[in-house]
This record gives C-alpha cells, structure tokens and sequence, in this order.
C-alpha cells in the first residue's frame, strides 16, 4: 500500500499541505478552494501545529490499527477497510462528533459549515497522489510503497531551514 | 461451538465482528427483540423524521451475510440455565449455546408520576418508541419531556426545529446534569430556552392531567404550575434489562450485571458487554454502568475475542465521555464533571475565536494531571482531552497546557484510549 | 480567558472578563505556528517567476537570486516602509506649522521658546514668531523634498560632528528623504539591485531619515505647535476614563492632527457640545503614542485638562473599546487594529479617520485638511455626542480599577536638564564613580509574540534597573511599563541601591517615562548631548538600546536609526534576516567596525540584561572607568 512518510526534521511550518489538502477536497479549483477554507470553513484534513518542546508537527491521520473514531461511530459512517485505511462516509455520517472526542491525535475534526460532518483524512484515495505530499516544497511528506499508511521519522542532523 | 449473542445493538454486534475477526468459523446466533440493526444514538432524528430506518443501520450492507451470522429477529430471551447451556425464548423454546454474550442493553424507566401510564406517553429507546412519537407528531402540537439527559435534549431541539412547542423538565438546577456543570448548565439552559424551548429546570413533574378518554392534557409540576401538553416523552433514566438472569446465579447488582475485565460475568462461559453491565469505572473509581456508544463497542469487542479463547482486557473503562450537538453547539464533557472531587481544581476559559465562536473550556485540575473538562464551541482537539484524562497523563511543569491542548503537543508519540 | 499573557495582569484579568469579544489575545493562539520562509525572510514574491523559496535542495530563485539578495530585498522594502510612515508624520506636522504661521490654519503656536531654539539650530535669521515658524516648516520640507543626489541640509546641522564624519566616510548622508524611501522602492523591485551590503547601507540612511526628521524633527515641530512636555505626574491605565463624559479615544501618531480638537475642547463652547447631550463635558482618552504623546504634554495646555490620561499601548486598544465607555475612536495613523471594528459595532462605537493613510473598513473617513481644523474638530465633537446619545442608555459600561495615577511624565531631552540641575554632568558623574552603572533605552513597541503583551518588555526593565542600569523608555513599551508600576517613582524600590538612591534624591522613577515611540528621537538627542558633555563619539558611551518587543515596520526603520547612531540594539525577536548569513552578520558583527552599532538579539529577558550590561561594562573599561567602584556584581 501507499505509506505516508514523515520527516519532522523538514517541515518549515508552510501549511502548502493545509491548503493543498483543502483544494483536493474542495470543487471548483485552488482559489475557490481557498475561499472556501478560509472564508467557509471547508477544513484541511491535516493541521500544522507546534508541540510541546516548540517544534512545528505535521498532524496526519495515523490510520490506526485499532481506531478510537470506529469504535466511537454510532453511525457505521468511519469504518477501518480491508486495506488498512479508515475512511469516512460522509454520506452516512451524522455528525454527532464522537469520534472527535474519541481521536486521541486530534486528527478527527469537526466541520465548520453548513453540513454537519466529522473531516479526516482520506489519503486521498480517489487520486493518483496525495495532496499534501505532492505540494510539500522540503520533502517532509513522501509517499512510499510500505506495509502501512503512515510513519513518522526524526532525522539526526536537523534541517538548516 | 456455538456462540450465542443476546442483543444486537452496538455490544452483540461488535462482539459478532469480533469472532469473526479472530478466525473463527463457528455458528453465531444473535437473538434480539428488534426487527432490524439501528443506532440508539439516532432514535431522535428517527423521531422527528430526519433520518429514515435504512438510514439508521450503522452496519454495513449487507453484514448478515458477509459475518455469517444467524439472526432471530423479535425474539424475547425469558430465561436461562447455566448447568445446562441453555437459554429459553417465549414460547419455551431452548436456544443451547457453548459461549454465551448477554448484550441486552436497558431500557426507559418511568418515573412514578401521578397518571403517567397511559396514551401518548412514550420513552425514547427503541426503533418503535421513534416510529410511535414520529406517527403522532402530525397531530401534536405541545410535546413535554420529561429529563433532559442527553436523550432528552437532543429529542427537544429536534423536535423544536420542526416547530413543535416543546416543554423540558428537568429536575436537575440545569440541562445535562451528568455532562455538564453549573455554568455550562445555565448557558445550556438558556441557549435552549432562547431557542424556543420552555425550560422547567430544578422542577419535578407531580402528575399528569388527562381528559376522560385519557389522552393528555397538562403536566402538573411540584409547585403547582400546569404546562398544557399533547404527548408526553420521558427520558429520565433507563433500568438494564436483567430480570430474566433471575435465579441464575449470574451476579448482577441492580444497575446491571457484574463483569470483570474480560467481560467475564461470575459465570466464567457467559459474557456480558454494553449497557447492561456494571464494572469499576477508571475514573470515578466505582462499580456503574458505561452507558456509553464507545463503550459498548469496545467492551462486544474484547467479550468476543475472549469467547474465542482470546486473552484482551478492558483496561480504561469508563462512561465519562459523551459529544452532543445541541442548537449549533458542540460540546464534549469527559472525565465526571458532575461529581468532581472537591479537591480539584476548576478553571474555566472562555473565549471568543476569530469565527466569532463562543468558545469555553472547563478544566478541573488536579495537581499536574487533567481529571475532567468540559469543552463548548470549538471541541476539534477534544479527543486529545480524552487521551490526557483516561491516560492520566503527566502535563509537567506546563499546568497552562491543559488550557490549550492540541494534536500536536505529544508530537509523533503512539497514543491509545481504548 | 485570552490565550495569551500580559505583564499587566489586572488588564489581563479584565480582557479575560470580556471573553465575547475576539481579540489579538485570542488570534495570536490561532497564528502561533510560523511560515519558515517568511520568519527567515527567504520568500520572494517580486515577479511572476514566484513566489520562490529559497531551500538547500533550491538555493536560488528562478531569476539567480540568493537567499543573501532576497533577505536583503525584503528588509529594506520593511525598512523603507518603516521609514515612510514616520516621514508621512513630520511631513504632515511640517505642512501644520506653515499653515499656523501662514495664517490659513486657526490654530495657535504653544510654544515660542521651542520656535526660538530650533531657529538657532538651524540659523534662521528671520523676525517675528510667524515669519520664524514659516521659514522653519520650509527648511525641513526643502529637506525632505530634495531629490536623492542634493544632500540633506539639517543633516549636519542635527547630528553629531563625529556621525557625520562617520557617515560622509561610509557614504551614507542621505539625499531627500522621500526620494530615499523611493529608490529604496526602485532598489527592490524585480531584478535590480542584489548588492546585500549596498541594501543594508540603504538601510542606514534610512534610519537617519527616520531618526533626525521622522522623530526629533517632529517631536520639535509639535514642541511648537502642541507645547513643550512637562514634568508631571499623571494617571494611565483604564481608570482614566469618566463615563460621566462624552470620550473620545485617540489612536495614532500624528499628533499635531488633534490640534484643532484640543483647541475646541479647551473652549467652553467645546464643551457645551457635551453638556447639551446630558453629559459632563467631553474628554480624550490616550490610546497608542498619540495618547502618550498628548500625556506628555497636557499639562502645558492652558485651561482645563480635556485629556484625561494615557490609557494603554497598542495591545489595549480592544480591551478599552470592551469597557463600553469610550464613544467615539478617532485615528489619524497606525496601530489602530483592525480588531477594534467588530467590537466598535457590537457596542456602537463610532469610528473615524482623519487620514486615509489610516483608514479602516467600518470607520468614516472624515479628512483633516490644512485651514480646516475648526470645522473638523466640531465635527468630530458632534459626532462623538451623538454617539454618547445613541449608545448610552443601553450600552453595558464596565470600567476595571486598572492603572497607576502617580506616574512620572513629560521627560524631554530639554527638561531632563533641569531634573539634573541644568547640565548632564551630575548623571556622568554618576556613571563615573559606579552609582549608576549605565544607561539603556528600552524603546518601541510591544508585541504578542515575545512571550505575551509587554512580558520581555517588564522582565528585561526590571532586570536592568535591579542593576543600577537607568531606564530611559519610550513608545509602546512605556505604555507598558506605566501600567505595570515602572514609571512611578515607588519603582525605585525595584532598582538596585546606587539607582534606588539617585531616584530618591532626585525624586524620579528609575525608568523614565519620554512618551511616545516619537520621542525615541528625544532620547537619543539626550544620547547625542551625552558624548557632546563627555567629548566622546556615541559609540563609545556606556549605552545601549533595546527595542525588546519591536512590533512594525517602523521599528526597523528606528532600529536602524540606532545603528546609524552606532548603538548597541537589543531585540527579543530576530526580524526576518535569518536566511542570509551575510545580512545576519553584517548588522550582527560586521556592522560594528562600520557605525560602531550592531544588533543583538535575545529572547530571554535575563540573558538579554546580561549582555547589555556586559556592552556597558566593555564600552566603560575603554575608557578606563571601569573602577572597583563600578564592578558589577551579577
């Protein structure tokens, strides 16, 4: 499967993952794309935020094993697939977010518009790349071919930017 | 073997996924009074009409078959016999089981209140509570209820939202007495009252006043006030459904049956999960129920894989946890908010974000750990609170992270709630 | 609660009150995360080519850029912006006074003594005060309208002998100064100049643009039209305000724009306006440097006082419009945020401009033309009572007990003097025999980011003058620091023995309050008049400055006033250079074998109390006072 690399040493905090992530889930192109994150709350699927030690930390879903938000869905909406992934079905979803309170990396999010949802990744299944990855300017995020959906890693020698 | 399943909501299910999950081929029979899977977290959107049966299924399509499992629908358990492995239906049937899972779940109690048995008065549990107050609604204008839980809450602003009048008592000072506290509570209440909905918070229903052919008129509260009333639900508590264990040697107390954290019941072949169990809970440190969603799915899903000779335990049980979206508000209330200890610290952060969301997070702090917290208006990082609560997570020498909280905090670091 | 700290925390506890509104407080947590590209300045947007990051993996933009030419590029474009903004102020005060003195603006001259000194300064030989004060304005406008090869001539006349020389040797005497913020524009633009070095030489005489006309100038011009500053004692902070008047808060920088309005509100006929609406009259309440400004000089307005005090810096403006008491917000420059407009709406306050270079989206532009002052103050004062009328019945009104009311202020570079006893030889006495170990100007803005409102600011003063470092402080950061006690003379108790003695003796605080971020012109003509008494070059003087919690564009533009000056600059917070090792050190290291300045920068306020005393002690053992009588003990 595709597997979703890391490398914190990378990130330069330019959120082009946030906003790439928000276009690829969003109709009508990169502007309206925009508009409708910052002006109609479409969410991003990943969020750029600091940790506890200052250092800026790519938050992505983690596809867990075992997920906290599928056992929380009241709804059948969020099931973990066959492939490993967990995928939301926005369809089925009734938005009573337990799923948000159930997520323990914050990674189950809310909607903010009109249609009350929960947001979470999707690893961009229905496209040929992932978003986040193909727009990362310092290689932070790769996608690689691996046994499961994401790794996080830390190299020695940080990165000078 | 033959694995039999009582119930066949969130537990029974989860437990049947759960044998399955673990390889097992063996004959699955879940027996269930319902006539069809739904989920009880959505009966008040089936009441007033907003989502239909099919809609409700939180199972996949399909599932009976995929799973392999028999179903034997609208069938009531009335007893049981350990010694001999054998449970009996109505109609004296024998059901013969090698491993047993009681998923039975509870049900509405009726508070006693002076003519509240009789027409048009309903709880809110099943499928058929929703089709009977959905059926009646055309014709209602004035709809009381009666406890505002959650259930009760969340029947109240659906129904208010297609424009009935909608009547709340609530013996509590305020709305959500288990989730919230008192300033949540009394925002809670107003938020409700101004959209509508007649608050009787602090009040207790004394009697119901019904016209001769006993259709209801008022409910007459303690202080003597009548509220004219159509149709009357009440949402004021539920009762596990255990009485037909009786004489079985299964220990039960009277909020449910005793499990230990193998979903074990004191008969080690018979297992037990969801809302018809009690166990200790890991944050108020006593033996209750987790009438909670999660919960039942996390407890179906250890009984099951336990049942196939399994060996996983339930290490963070707990009911402390619940979302509801009231009148465009999100609020997450976890960790036991309503009996805090008094030695804890409460702290409340209100804030207004440049959405113009109201924002207000109640932090009950104890030394350096987070105990409870009650999160209104932006809960996109609530679970990382239920990480911190349930996982009693050092927040070293930082107490001010409590106040600000995100996914990023703990970094890459592996994390676990359930 | 607001998610960010104060250092004022009777003013964070009242925000936290307040929590229906948004405030900077509240956003600062939503933009706590950094673009690295733009933090370390390596983000060109100048052509279609971009926006190109500059990456190990990508070291050049598509054009050949370096990351060296880009960080350049983007600071002086700050710079020039920076640098703008004050000339837009001593342009508009200069074009007053030749209005007063030409008579087209009804407005009175408050200040002959200042006209007379500034006319010696600039050997004017001109009679009569109008003649006088018109051929002053045409002086520095001459100046300022130069084209950039016709040096400036108050240049020489302004500064040091010794700058100069510095300045003619690195070729750094500026041209006009609006032609020199417009070929810094020229200079930056799409592939032009990519000389790191030339950028930052630009930089230099931008600053002394900025600091000779942009805020001495200026601070002469409204000594003139506006009064000379008064030693006093004052009240700042929230408590300043009366709900029993009419209140106009007052934003900005250009002082001399509200010339007219205190003029009319000095006036019984100003304030009948307020009286005939049920009101006790109508009062200005300070608000950013205008405010501090006005502060300064209220006590040399004749009559009775109509300001009633400074209420806080930039970063208090949302909480006082939360108070509900203020009617009517009038700004004529910046640090008004944008973020007082929603709250001025939910609370019906309303909003003007009297410059569109401050125009904001809610408030009505209600321009302030030279002869037109009158009109305009009636204007505003009608409005302002109207508001009073609409708003009052059902706007909630919630004053915090918040402030100080014996703060020092009104300290000038004149009346310093006379708190000395007529000649700075007292205070170098001082420093020579180790009382006072040195002097540091904490200066400039306050911001959110150096670990909360005012937070480096308080710790680093404190730190300082526990030292027996003086304290001179103006801008946002004295805001903050009258709010939080510094400016009171029982701050003393804080200071260490030799400062806390001086203080009691001479009846002073141990910071000293000169106003707003304009009189950072002030302080450094003290500094200039300091190394003239001492026969030293500026460099050499046991001085430094901080600009701990440097906001705006404008503040690189004083920062490199500093640095022209050869000052030792301490900032809390790196500006965007990071990205280019020969930009970080050239004004880090190189710059000091240049001007003598250079910056440093240190966020923790302790550290940063280290190093500069460790400036001090180094430019003091040069010139060999560096006694037993002076150790510093640590």
């Amino acid at each position: 499967m595709k597997k979703k690399v890391i490398n914190l040493s990378k990130c330069i905090g330019c959120k082009n993952c946030e906003l790439a992530c928000i276009e690829a889930h969003t109709e009508g192109g990169k502007v309206a794309a925009y508009l409708a994150g910052v002006q109609n709350s479409v969410r991003s699927r990943t969020k750029v935020e600091l940790d506890n030690n200052g250092k800026r930390f790519p938050q992505f879903c983690r596809h867990c094993d075992e997920p906290a938000c599928v056992e929380a869905c009241m709804s059948g909406a969020l099931q973990k697939q066959d492939d490993g992934l967990v995928i939301c079905d926005t369809e089925k979803c009734v938005g009573c977010y337990m799923c948000v309170m159930s997520c323990p990396y914050g990674n189950a999010r809310p909607s903010m518009g009109d249609k009350k949802i929960m947001i979470k990744c999707d690893a961009c299944t229905d496209k040929d790349c992932m978003a986040c990855a193909d727009v990362c300017p310092t290689g932070c995020i790769t996608v690689v071919e691996g046994d499961k959906a994401i790794e996080y890693i830390e190299e020695e020698k940080p990165c000078i930017l | 073997m033959h694995f039999v399943i009582v119930g066949s909501s969130a537990a029974g299910t989860a437990a049947a996924r759960s044998i399955r999950k673990s390889g097992s081929s063996d004959k699955i029979t879940i027996i269930t009074e319902d006539s069809e899977f739904f989920s009880r977290c959505q009966l008040h959107l089936l009441a007033s009409g907003r989502r239909t049966h099919e809609q409700a299924n939180f199972l996949p399509e399909g599932w009976i078959d995929s799973a392999d499992v028999n179903i034997l629908w609208d069938t009531r358990v009335t007893g049981i016999a350990p010694g001999k492995h054998t449970i009996y239906t109505e109609g004296d049937s024998e059901i013969k089981y090698n491993r047993l899972l009681i998923a039975t779940g509870s049900r509405s109690w009726c508070p006693p209140i002076e003519g509240i048995e009789g027409e048009f008065t309903f709880g809110l549990r099943n499928m058929c509570d929703a089709d009977k107050i959905f059926s009646v609604l055309p014709f209602m204008q004035s709809v009381t209820i009666i406890g505002a839980g959650l259930v009760g809450c969340e029947l109240a602003a659906e129904l208010s939202a297609i424009g009935k009048t909608v009547n709340v008592i609530e013996l509590a000072p305020y709305p959500l007495p288990m989730q919230l506290e008192e300033s949540t509570g009394k925002r809670c209440s107003e938020l409700m009252q101004k959209s509508g909905i007649n608050m009787y918070c602090g009040k207790k229903a004394s009697k119901i006043k019904r016209s001769a052919d006993g259709i209801p008129k008022a409910v007459i509260l303690d202080n003597g006030e009548s509220i004219d009333t159509d149709l009357i639900v009440t949402a004021a508590g539920v009762r596990p459904n255990i009485e037909w264990l009786e004489g079985s040697e299964i220990s039960t107390d009277k909020k449910g049956i005793l499990i230990n954290e193998y979903c074990q019941t004191s008969i080690p072949d018979i297992f037990a999960a969801g809302d018809v169990t009690v166990m200790e809970d890991i944050l108020l440190r006593s033996v209750m129920p987790s009438p909670i969603w999660p919960t039942a799915i996390h407890q179906g899903r250890i009984a099951g894989i336990n049942m196939t000779g399994g060996h996983e335990s339930l290490t963070r049980n707990t009911g402390f946890r619940s979302s509801v979206r009231l009148l465009g508000n999100n609020i997450v209330s976890l960790g036991p908010v309503s009996r805090p200890d008094p030695a804890w610290e409460k702290q409340e952060i209100k804030y207004t974000n440049s959405r113009g969301q109201t924002c207000i997070k109640v932090l009950y702090m104890d030394d350096e750990h987070l105990r409870a917290a009650i999160l209104w208006g932006d809960i996109t990082d609530a679970g990382v609170y239920t990480d911190v609560i349930i996982n009693n997570r050092d927040l070293p020498a930082k107490r001010e992270l409590a106040t600000s909280l995100d996914g990023a905090k703990f970094g890459k670091e592996e994390r676990d709630i359930l | 609660m607001v998610q960010c700290n104060s250092a004022d925390k009777c003013f964070q506890t009242f925000l936290e009150s307040k929590s229906e509104f948004n405030t900077a407080f509240d956003r600062f947590k939503e933009q706590e995360l950094k673009c690295g590209y733009g933090e370390l300045g390596v983000c060109c947007r100048l052509c279609s080519n971009g926006p190109c990051r500059i990456t190990p993996d990508s070291p050049k933009g598509v054009c050949g850029a370096s990351a060296d030419s880009i960080v350049a590029r983007n600071f002086l474009r700050s710079v020039a912006a920076g640098s703008a903004c004050y000339l837009h102020v001593v342009e508009a005060t200069a074009h007053r006074l030749k209005s007063i003195a030409t008579g087209k603006s009804p407005l009175k001259l408050r200040s002959e003594k200042s006209l007379k000194e500034l006319a010696e300064v600039f050997e004017i030989t001109e009679s009569g005060t109008m003649a006088t004060a018109e051929a002053v304005a045409e002086r520095i406008l001459s100046d300022l309208y130069n084209p950039r090869f016709e040096p400036m001539e108050l240049v020489e006349k302004l500064a040091l002998d010794k700058r100069v020389e510095n300045w003619k040797k690195l070729d750094i005497m500026p041209g006009g100064a609006k032609a020199e913020v417009f070929d810094a524009l020229v200079k930056t633009s799409t592939n032009l100049n990519t000389d790191p070095v030339d950028q930052l030489l630009h930089c230099l005489k931008l600053g002394i643009c900025t600091g000779l006309y942009g805020l001495t100038l200026t601070n002469k011009l409204n000594d003139i039209i506006m009064g000379d500053p008064e030693i006093r004692i004052a009240s700042t902070g929230f408590s300043v305000v009366n709900p029993d008047f009419v209140n106009i808060g007052v934003t900005g920088h250009s002082h001399s724009v509200f010339a007219g309005l205190i003029q009319l509100l000095e006036s019984k006929e100003g304030q009948q306006i307020g009286i005939d609406a049920g009101a006790k009259g109508i009062r200005l309440v300070g608000l950013t440097c205008v405010g501090q400004d006005m502060q300064s000089r209220a006590g040399a307005a004749n009559g009775e006082s109509v300001f009633v005090g400074q209420a806080g810096n930039n970063f208090t403006q949302e909480g006082l419009l939360a108070t509900g008491a203020i009617d009517l917000v009038a700004s004529e420059f910046n640090c008004t945020f944008s973020g007082i407009e929603p709250i001025a709406e939910k609370l019906g306050i309303k909003l003007v401009c009297l410059d569109d270079v401050s125009k904001q989206t809610t408030a009505e532009l209600l321009k302030d033309v030279l002869g037109n002052e009158k009109e305009l103050a009636k204007q505003v004062a009608i409005m302002a009572t109207e508001q009073y009328t609409s708003r009052r019945a059902t706007a909630p009104i919630d004053i915090p007990e918040h402030g100080y009311n014996d703060v020092v202020t009104g300290i000038s570079e004149t009346n310093i003097l006379d708190v000395l006893g007529g000649t700075l030889d007292p205070l170098i006495n001082l420093i020579k025999d180790g009382t006072i170990k040195g002097v540091a100007g904490i200066l400039g803005c306050s911001n959110l980011a150096a670990g909360g409102h005012d937070m480096t600011t308080v710790a680093l003063t404190e730190e300082l003058i526990k030292r027996d470092i003086l304290v001179l402080s103006a801008g946002c950061t004295t805001g903050g620091l009258c709010n939080t006690g510094f400016c009171s003379c029982s701050a003393s108790e804080k200071a260490g023995p030799g400062l806390q003695a001086v203080c009691k003796q001479l009846n002073i605080p141990p910071v000293l309050n000169f106003g707003p971020c304009l009189a950072i012109g002030r302080i450094e003509v003290v500094v200039n008049a300091l190394a003239e008494a001492m026969g030293l070059d500026i460099p050499q003087l046991p001085v430094v400055i901080s600009a701990p919690q440097w906001l705006e564009e404008q503040a690189l533009a004083d920062g490199c006033f500093g640095l022209s000056l050869g000052l030792t600059l301490h900032l809390a917070q790196c500006p965007p250079i990071l990205g280019s090792s020969i930009v970080t050190k050239v004004l880090t290291e190189d710059l000091e074998q240049l001007t003598g300045g250079k910056v440093v920068v240190e966020p923790d306020a302790i550290k940063a109390a280290d190093i500069m005393q460790q400036v001090i002690e180094n430019k003091l053992s040069a010139l060999g006072i560096s006694s037993d009588a002076n150790m510093v003990e640590v």
